[in-house]
C-alpha cells in the first residue's frame, strides 16, 4: 500500500468509520507506521471528527439554503429583482434632479430644451450650490447610499442562511464599512443631538439628500455612556468586538426530535380504557399545549411556538421542558429579558438532558443583554457539565473571557 | 528523539541490531518513531484517548521486549510485527477491559507524556476548532455528516438537497483545505 492508494481509496476516512474489512486494516495500519505523513493525515481527521462530533447538536439544528440557484424560479426571481431596483434607481434619479432644480437660484433654472437623443433627466450645466453633491457623481453614489443604508446579508458568519435574532448592541458604534451587517445597524450610544430619530442616527445622517456618515470607529478609549443607574457593564465596543459579541450571542434553535405524536395524544381518551383516571386524561390534556408549540418549534414558526408554550407554563409550572424550550424560543423571537427568567427556571428543575443545554442558552441571553460576567458564569457552567455541549461551552467560555479582557471588564 | 543522527542509524534493521546488542538510545529511538502512529491507531480502534494512551505504552513495551530478546527475525518488517502486536493487544483490551501487564516502563513512560506535544496538539486542535467555525453551515454539515455520521456522498445529498456531485466537490475541497493548511504544523 502507498500514500497514492490512500489518498485515491480515501482510505483514512473508511478506516476511522470502520468501513475497511481486517486484511485492509491491517494493510493500512502497517502503512502509517512507516508513513509520518499518512500519520499526521490521519491524526487531523480524528481532530476534525472529535470537533464535529462535539458540536454535532448544533450543526444538525442549521437549516442549510435550499440550493435553487439554477431553477428557473430563481431565474425569474433575479429578473424582477433587477427590474424593480433599476426601476427604484431611475425614480430616485428623477426626484434628485427635481430637488435639485428647486434649490438652483432662479436664473439657474433656464434649463436647455431636451433633444430627442436625450433621456428624461435633465442635465443641469450650472455651477453647483453649495451643499448640494454635483449631479454627475449622484449616479455614482446613488448604489453606494443604497447598499449602504440597506442590511446586507451575511456571507462569511459560519451560521445558517436564515434571518435570525439581531440583538441591539446598545452603546455600540460600528463604522458603515464591508462588514456584514445582520438587519439594522445597531445605533450609537454617543448620539445625543435632538434631533436623532430612533435609529439612533445623527441630523447630519437624516439630512436630504446627504451621504450618511460613518461613525468612527472607537480605536481610543472610549467614554462610556451608561444611561444613569446602570450597573451593568455596558462598554463602547470596535468593529470586530461587535462582532465577536454577535456571535456568542448568537442563538441555533436546538432540535427537538420526536418520534411522531400519535392520535391519542391530540384527543385525551381516545382509545383510553375505562381504567384510566380522568387525571391521566387531564394530564394529556396539560401537554396537548406543549405538543401545539413543539409542533411549531419544528416547523421553525416560534414565535408561535413561545405562544403555545406560555400557555403549557401556565398549567405545567414545573415542568422543565416547557420552561427550557419556552425560554429558547423567546431567545429566537428577541426577547432575551424574558428568556433569561425563563432559563433559570429551567435550570432549577430540568433533568440532565436539558439542564447543560439550559445553562448554555442562559449564557446567550446574559450576552444578549451584555450581563458578560453572568454569561461567562453560565458558559462555565455548561462546560463543567457532561454532554453535548460541553465542548461548545468551553470554547465560548475562552472566546468570551479574551472578549472581556480585551473590554477591560474583567 | 536523537538529534543530529545519522539517519541509517534510525532504519528499522539497524534500530534492531542497536537495541539487541543494549543500545539504549536506540529503543529511545524506536519509542519515539512509532509513538505517534501507534496512538492513532490505538484512538482509532478503541474511540477512547486514555485507553489508546495505555495501549500505546502496552506496544512499545512488548516491541522493545521482543527486540532486546531477539524475537524480531525479519527487521524489515518490523512496521507489519508493530501493527499484528497493537492489533492483538487491542483485541485483549477489548476482552479483558482493564487487564494490563506490570512491567517496567521506564523508557515508555518518560517519553510517552511529552507535555510539549501535548500542548501543540492541543493549540492544532484549537485552531482546527477556529478553522471550522469560518465555514458555512452547509460545508459543517457535509462534513459532519459524511466523517462523522457515516453516510454515503449520496445520501448526504438528498438530504441536504444538493447533488451528488455538488456534495463530493465540495467535501473534497473542504477537506484538501484543512489538509494542507493544518498539515504544515505538525511538530514533525
Amino acid at each position: 500500500m502507498d500514500c497514492l492508494t490512500v489518498n485515491r481509496e480515501e482510505l483514512a476516512e473508511k478506516y476511522l468509520q470502520g468501513k475497511l474489512d481486517s486484511a485492509r486494516q491491517d494493510e493500512f495500519e502497517t502503512h502509517l507506521l512507516e508513513c509520518a505523513k499518512c500519520t499526521q493525515e490521519l491524526e487531523l481527521l480524528q481532530a476534525l471528527r472529535r470537533d464535529l462530533a462535539g458540536r454535532a447538536h448544533e450543526i444538525r439544528g442549521w437549516t442549510p439554503r435550499k440550493a435553487f440557484f439554477f431553477r428557473w424560479q430563481a431565474v425569474a426571481i433575479a429578473a424582477l429583482l433587477v427590474v424593480v431596483i433599476a426601476g427604484s434607481i431611475a425614480i430616485r434619479q428623477r426626484k434628485q434632479n427635481n430637488t435639485i432644480a428647486v434649490l438652483l437660484p432662479p436664473e439657474a433654472n433656464r434649463l436647455p430644451a431636451p433633444t430627442a437623443s436625450e433621456n428624461t433627466t435633465t442635465t443641469l450645466t450650472k455651477p453647483p450650490v453649495p451643499g448640494a453633491i454635483p449631479e454627475t457623481t449622484q449616479k455614482a453614489k446613488k448604489t453606494e447610499v443604497a447598499s449602504a443604508t440597506k442590511p446586507k446579508k451575511t456571507g462569511n458568519l459560519p451560521v445558517n442562511g436564515r434571518d435570525y435574532i439581531d440583538f441591539t448592541l446598545t452603546n455600540s458604534q460600528g463604522a458603515r464599512d464591508n462588514t456584514p451587517v445582520i438587519g439594522p445597524a445597531p445605533s450609537s450610544g454617543r448620539v445625543s443631538s435632538p434631533e436623532a430619530n430612533a435609529n439612533g442616527k445623527s441630523a447630519q445622517e437624516n439630512a436630504p439628500g446627504t451621504q450618511p456618515v460613518p461613525v468612527q470607529v472607537a480605536e481610543e478609549k472610549p467614554k462610556s455612556a451608561l444611561p444613569p443607574g446602570d450597573t451593568h457593564e455596558k462598554p463602547e465596543l470596535t468593529t470586530a468586538q461587535g462582532v465577536e459579541l454577535y456571535n456568542l450571542g448568537n442563538v441555533v434553535a436546538p432540535p427537538f426530535t420526536f418520534t411522531g405524536f400519535s392520535s391519542k395524544f391530540f384527543a385525551p381518551g381516545a382509545g383510553a380504557t375505562n381504567s384510566h383516571s380522568r387525571g391521566r386524561q387531564a394530564a394529556d390534556s396539560n401537554r396537548k399545549l406543549f405538543r401545539e408549540g413543539m409542533t411549531s418549534y419544528v416547523n421553525g414558526n416560534y414565535k408561535e411556538a413561545r405562544e403555545f408554550l406560555e400557555q403549557a407554563a401556565k398549567v405545567e409550572p414545573n415542568a422543565g421542558d416547557v420552561q427550557y424550550y419556552l425560554g429558547v424560543c423567546q431567545l429566537l423571537t428577541g426577547n432575551p429579558e424574558s428568556a433569561i427568567d425563563t432559563l433559570k427556571r429551567a435550570r432549577t428543575m430540568n433533568s440532565a438532558a436539558h439542564k447543560q443545554a439550559a445553562h448554555y442558552y442562559l449564557a446567550k441571553a446574559f450576552v444578549q443583554t451584555m450581563k458578560l460576567q453572568e454569561a461567562e458564569d453560565e458558559f462555565r457552567s455548561a462546560s463543567e457539565m457532561p454532554g453535548p455541549l460541553k465542548g461548545d461551552s468551553a470554547v465560548l467560555l475562552g472566546r468570551l473571557k479574551t472578549l472581556r479582557a480585551q473590554l477591560g471588564t474583567n | 528523539m536523537a538529534t543530529g543522527a545519522n539517519p541509517a542509524a534510525r532504519q528499522p534493521e539497524t534500530l534492531i541490531g542497536r537495541i539487541r546488542s543494549g543500545d539504549e538510545a536506540a529503543e529511545s529511538e524506536l519509542v519515539a518513531l512509532y509513538k505517534r502512529p501507534i496512538f492513532a491507531i490505538a484512538a482509532a480502534r478503541t474511540g477512547d484517548r486514555e485507553a489508546a494512551r495505555d495501549l500505546t505504552q502496552e506496544v512499545l513495551l512488548a516491541v522493545l521486549q521482543a527486540a532486546r530478546n531477539g524475537q524480531i527475525r525479519e527487521s524489515d518488517k518490523l512496521a507489519a510485527f508493530i501493527q499484528g502486536t497493537a492489533r492483538n493487544l487491542i483485541n485483549n483490551y477489548f476482552r479483558s477491559r482493564g487487564r494490563r501487564a506490570e512491567c517496567s516502563l521506564e523508557v515508555v513512560t518518560a517519553t510517552s507524556l511529552d507535555p510539549i506535544e501535548e500542548q501543540e496538539a492541543a493549540e492544532r486542535s484549537r485552531l482546527l476548532r477556529q478553522e471550522l467555525r469560518g465555514y458555512s453551515a452547509l460545508d459543517q454539515q457535509i462534513l459532519l455528516f459524511s466523517l462523522v455520521d457515516g453516510h454515503s456522498l449520496a445520501e448526504v445529498a438528498k438530504r441536504l438537497k444538493m447533488s451528488h456531485e455538488a456534495v463530493r466537490a465540495r467535501k473534497s475541497r473542504l477537506v484538501k483545505k484543512i489538509t494542507k493548511k493544518f498539515r504544515g504544523l505538525s511538530q514533525k
